[in-house]
């Protein structure tokens, strides 16, 4: 019943064929060998709700496609940009390998499926490259909770009442259970996930996947993103830390500032304060990026 | 930048050099009073990754400005007791004039732009941030 299925999904368009023995040994057998796990960053949307390339947009001081894949280098032996072939020369997938995509048009599971016609043996662990909230912490939450036996490992949003599978991992026999789906229609890698059997893990919070399709989910991801304020003296005594994750807001450093002011009854005005982003001195007009690191300095009393 | 007692000798066999005439120093001390109130310890705290930057940036131009004397500076931070040393600069150069001048402005720079922050440790139990009680329009910490 594998085979049918699998030769059709295995004649994509450049013609490399699934070698089914591989994987559907493993699965028979109920005892994966080490499979190497592969990154995978979808980056070959057309963005249309958009407007604008997504994996282009800057959350976090870099274009958001380099940042999802920064994130998966240090839990992959290998991390490849899912593109469309017209995507191939574009300088912002220059520093991994891209893997083209074989099944045009056919939305994210053309991009997974093409992964696993060029790299059969390996699990992917594949990511949307529109993401704003995802962290490494939500990354190493999934990979410890991976469960190589079934064809998948995802988290269960509990908001949607659905797996995600755009931040999920998919063993080498998810291949062949797709391309089954994808014979009848079903193109919809949620839907797969839904009517197949596999590994869900809780979601801490729904947020950390919400994912920006529109110019306004891109902005208002933005002003909920975080940067670190770091405290010294008077400052570190009114908060009561030594620093703490805040909002940025409008990216403006002194409404940052005011917020925390009012919250901590910091006893100066921003007159007497000087900035400092990421150990170096700051204007004060200097806009904030998330993840930036930012101190407010009250006046020095060295010497 | 150091959480021990500063060793002087060190740091001033660091400058020596046969071509260098004079040598001045300036050491600061912790004081028992401040603003009329007993003080009984001092605490130093740093933002330390950019008070090592801008202190570097200060010898640096120290170095522009003075071209024959040769500077260093240290700051101590964590408690420190009365007349125990928070600060130590030197500079040495072939005549004193040099020597004064570069010294003089490594610790004026320090005490304006380098991020630490001194807390009194009062008779009366109190304690506080110096500075921030008393606010006085602050020179900018970088030109």
């Amino acid at each position: 019943m594998i085979s049918e299925d699998s030769a059709r999904l295995g004649t994509p368009a450049n013609g490399r064929l699934l070698d089914e023995r591989s994987f559907a040994g493993r699965v028979a057998e109920g005892v994966p060998r080490p499979v190497e796990l592969y990154g995978l960053v979808l980056a070959g949307g057309r963005s249309r709700r958009m407007g604008r390339d997504k994996s282009a947009l800057n959350y976090r001081g870099e274009p958001h496609a380099r940042y999802t894949a920064d994130l998966l280098s240090p839990y992959c032996e290998r991390v490849f940009y899912s593109c469309r072939a017209d995507q191939a020369d574009n300088p912002l997938f220059a520093d991994h390998p891209k893997i083209a995509d074989v099944f045009p048009d056919q939305g994210p599971l053309g991009g997974i499926l093409s992964a696993f016609a060029a790299h059969p043996d390996a699990a992917f662990l594949v990511l949307a490259c529109d993401l704003p909230f995802l962290d490494a912490e939500t990354l190493k939450n999934l990979i410890r909770g991976r469960e190589p036996r079934k064809i998948a490992t995802a988290f269960f949003n509990p908001e949607r009442g659905k797996p995600e599978p755009l931040c999920a991992i998919y063993e080498p026999a998810y291949a062949i259970e797709a391309g089954k789906f994808s014979g009848q229609g079903v193109n919809c890698p949620t839907k797969i996930l839904e009517q197949s059997d596999v590994h869900l893990i809780p979601l801490s919070s729904a947020r950390l996947l919400e994912n920006a399709n529109h110019p306004e989910d891109y902005e208002l991801a933005r002003a909920k993103l975080n940067v670190t304020v770091e405290y010294f003296a008077v400052f570190r005594a009114c908060a009561g830390r030594n620093s703490e994750d805040v909002e940025i807001g409008d990216a403006k450093p002194s409404a940052v500032f005011e917020r925390l002011r009012s919250r901590y009854r910091f006893p100066m005005d921003q007159s007497h304060v000087h900035l400092a982003v990421n150990d170096e001195f700051a204007p004060w007009d200097r806009p904030l990026s998330p993840g930036d690191r930012v101190a407010f300095l009250p006046p020095v009393s060295g010497g | 930048m150091t959480r021990e007692k500063i060793e002087v000798n060190i740091l001033r066999a660091g400058l020596a050099d046969p071509s260098c005439g004079a040598y001045a120093s300036f050491e600061g001390w912790v004081r028992n009073r401040n603003h009329g109130r007993e003080v009984l310890r001092l605490e130093y705290e740093a933002y330390e990754a950019l008070a090592v930057k801008e202190g570097n940036r200060i010898l640096t131009e120290t170095a522009e400005k003075f071209p024959a004397a040769a500077v260093a500076c240290v700051h101590r931070v964590g408690l420190l007791e009365i007349g125990e040393m928070a600060v130590w600069v030197g500079a040495a150069s072939p005549h004193r004039d040099e020597a004064f001048a570069a010294c003089r402005y490594v610790i004026d720079e320090i005490k304006s732009r380098v991020p630490i922050w001194k807390r009194e440790y009062y008779a009366d139990g109190e304690a506080e941030w110096v500075e921030c009680s008393r606010l006085t329009p602050h020179p900018p910490l970088h030109a």
